[in-house]
């Protein structure tokens, strides 16, 4: 009897044991410890960008998942040196999607020759893993300027430097890695001179320097003692940049040719650091990175928003302009201005300034205009009435308010309607459907602001988004785009 | 006689408890093989982040000196509403002429259209003002451009979606991801 009961408790045990460990075998297990959860493509876009020097170069990047939820980035995208952006200040040539991955990291600029934006990004750590980004979504839209002409170059994703994480539903974890598949690179062409853009950051004139790599910018570190208005030859200058390198009887020679100053002044051992300041290669060869003279100019305007009833504008009330010159091969941007006088002139709504062009020297220059709502335009000529498809641009300054002409603008208004980009609040400098969609949206709940408030989509001015907000964006598109095509 | 029967008794279950623990055993290692939660592609959200499909419909070979249509369907695998659609298509001007372009009446008439011959772009621009957008239903494609192509060189004619093209969602005003696969049709002569 008592063996009897034996055998039924440990028969119930072993039963119970085998319940217990199937029970537990059906829970889920994360069984893929260090390996990855799902793929992911990288792509940048477009696969192919022709553009002209002085042109800006767009370049989207772009992730593509099965669905997995991404939650990080780090990587690298290299460019050739047809391309340039500040390396001083890399965040300004990149614009996150931030409903993508919210938190931008880290950028800088890697490498020295061949270099590599490096983009480090991270969604908001409050998003829910069901609110994260899947299938082909833009990350960021990385803007470069092209200084060189070129067939060959290449926008690369570094594969070996690049992680992407994902939210991994098994681990329940948001940082798992995504293994790095198929990986979609970008050709670019750059062709002829457009404008010959100015690569100017005023801090690095002149600064000291040890190699190329230490300017940045687009400057190049050229010796202290090397005084001519010509380059030295590419060769010769990298040898000055080996240490304790010493330059041959007839280098030495070749440069006294190209620069006769320099004769009894070339050193026989060129020391490793501190050998040289920065300049710019693209302007006639100056001490300082400069390429015009010092003196300012004074652009005197008259400008006017297009669609704005100069009757019922309460909320045109401060609206910055940016004005950039251009001229002799040289660009100047001036932001956050906000012209001296308005007036109502036939209905339409004036806005007159005098702005002085600081450190801007040239005299015969072309005037692009842009608002905070609205595209650029260029000007040209005094009184235009319609694009200026010229290049360059017939505006003639002097260095004083007085003495410079009055350029009235006022016919070919600046024309309403970006007021959001594709990837973030940012203007994007295009009027497209995702600018429709935001008026739109402000539209059917009739956001209105108090007088002198300002509302982004309140294309007007009359302090409230509705149909003819709507309307002027259809009117600019239009516009826009029948200009351009 | 109770001796046997107890006897009797305690051999079914010593073989009967075996032969439950195998059963469950393999069952077990079969679970095992079979992860309960799926690991890999997962189908989207609906709404937001639905990629479109812009598709094309054309003869994918013909002869030089030709006219025929070219047809760009946008479809969807899942029901989303369409606030606006920017669409440039590119081709080589040097190998065709594109005229008669026409549009889906399904759809809302286009804000902006036009063919850049210069440019090698056909540009459409349609913004839809329903409150709600357009309801592009799965299965109910629509016909973003229609357009006539003549050939009017040998080799392999290419057209693309180009830089600029976008599908925005009604609401979020959100970008939605497309698949679009370019057309090459290969053109002979008589």
């Amino acid at each position: 009897m008592k063996n009897k009961s034996k055998t039924i408790i440990v028969s119930l045990i072993m039963v119970g044991a085998l319940a217990g460990g199937l029970l537990l075998v059906k829970q889920n297990q994360n069984t893929q410890r260090g390996a990855y959860f799902a793929g992911t493509k990288l792509l940048i876009l477009p696969d192919l960008i022709e553009k002209k020097v002085g042109d800006e170069v767009v370049a989207q990047l772009w992730v593509e998942t099965d669905g997995a939820k991404i939650s990080s980035i780090d990587t690298q995208v290299c460019y050739g040196n047809e391309l340039v952006m500040s390396e001083t200040d890399p965040t300004l040539s990149v614009e996150l999607n931030k409903k993508v991955l919210g938190t931008l990291v880290d950028v800088s600029v890697v490498g020295e020759g061949y270099k590599c934006l490096r983009l480090v990004a991270i969604a908001d750590l409050n998003k829910k893993p069901a609110d994260l980004a899947s299938g082909m979504v833009q990350v960021a839209t990385i803007r470069f300027l092209a200084v060189k002409t070129g067939s060959g170059g290449k926008l690369t994703i570094d594969r070996a430097k690049t992680k992407v994480g994902g939210y991994n539903p098994v681990a329940g974890a948001t940082d798992s890695a995504l293994k790095v598949g198929e990986i979609g690179d970008s050709r670019y062409i750059i062709q002829g001179d457009n404008i010959l853009p100015t690569p100017v950051l005023p801090r690095s004139c002149n600064q000291s320097c040890g190699v190329n790599s230490s300017c940045g910018d687009g400057l190049i570190c050229f010796p202290q003692w090397w005084p001519c208005s010509r380059e030295m030859p590419a060769e010769i200058l990298s040898k000055t940049q080996i240490s304790g390198g010493s330059l041959s009887e007839s280098e030495q020679q070749t440069l006294i040719q190209i620069c006769p100053e320099v004769e009894g002044s070339i050193p026989s051992a060129i020391p490793l650091i501190l050998y040289g300041v920065c300049r710019n290669p693209q302007c006639p060869f100056k001490p300082d990175c400069e390429c015009q003279t010092s003196n300012d100019s004074v652009l005197n305007y008259k400008v006017a928003f297009a669609n704005v009833n100069g009757n019922d504008a309460k909320c045109v009330v401060n609206w910055p302009l940016q004005f950039i010159v251009l001229g002799g091969g040289t660009s100047r941007a001036y932001s956050g201005i906000i012209p001296q006088s308005k007036a109502v002139v036939e209905g339409k709504l004036v806005f007159s300034g005098s702005l002085v062009l600081t450190d801007f020297g040239i005299r015969e220059v072309a005037v692009f205009v842009k608002g905070p709502k609205h595209l650029q335009m260029k000007y040209g000529i005094n009184n235009q009435e319609g694009p200026y498809n010229q290049a360059g641009g017939e505006i003639s300054l002097t260095d004083s308010a007085d003495t410079s002409p009055v350029y009235d603008f006022t016919r070919y208004p600046i024309m309403a309607g970006d007021v959001t980009g594709v990837t973030s609040e940012a203007q994007d400098g295009w009027i497209n459907g995702v600018d429709f969609s935001y008026i739109k949206s402000k539209s059917l709940v009739h956001e209105t602001v108090a007088t002198g408030g300002y509302l982004r989509g309140d294309l007007d001015g009359n302090c409230q988004v509705n149909s003819n907000d709507v309307n002027i964006l259809k009117i600019s598109l239009q516009a826009k785009q029948g200009e351009l095509y | 006689m109770n001796y046997i029967k107890n006897m009797k008794g305690n051999r079914i279950l010593k073989t009967l408890i075996p032969l439950v623990a195998v059963v469950i055993i393999i069952e077990s290692v079969l679970l095992l093989s079979r992860p309960a939660i799926k690991i890999g592609p997962q189908t989207l959200k609906e709404g937001s982040n639905t990629p479109v499909s812009l598709n094309w419909e054309a003869n994918g070979e013909t002869v030089m000196g030709k006219s025929e249509e070219v047809v760009l369907k946008m479809e969807t695998e899942k029901e989303v509403a369409i606030d606006a659609v920017d669409l440039y298509i590119k081709y080589d001007p040097a190998l065709v002429t594109i005229s008669d372009l026409s549009f889906d009446g399904d759809f809302v008439a286009p804000s902006f259209s036009k063919i850049s011959q210069e440019k090698g772009l056909v540009v459409v621009n349609y913004l839809v003002s329903a409150p709600k957008g357009f309801n592009l239903k799965v299965g109910g494609g629509i016909d973003l451009a229609r357009f006539k192509v003549n050939y009017i060189s040998e080799g392999e004619v290419s057209f693309g979606i180009g830089e600029g093209t976008l599908v925005v969602e009604n609401g979020s005003a959100s970008v939605l991801p497309f698949n679009s696969d370019g057309l090459t049709v290969k053109v002979v002569s008589e």
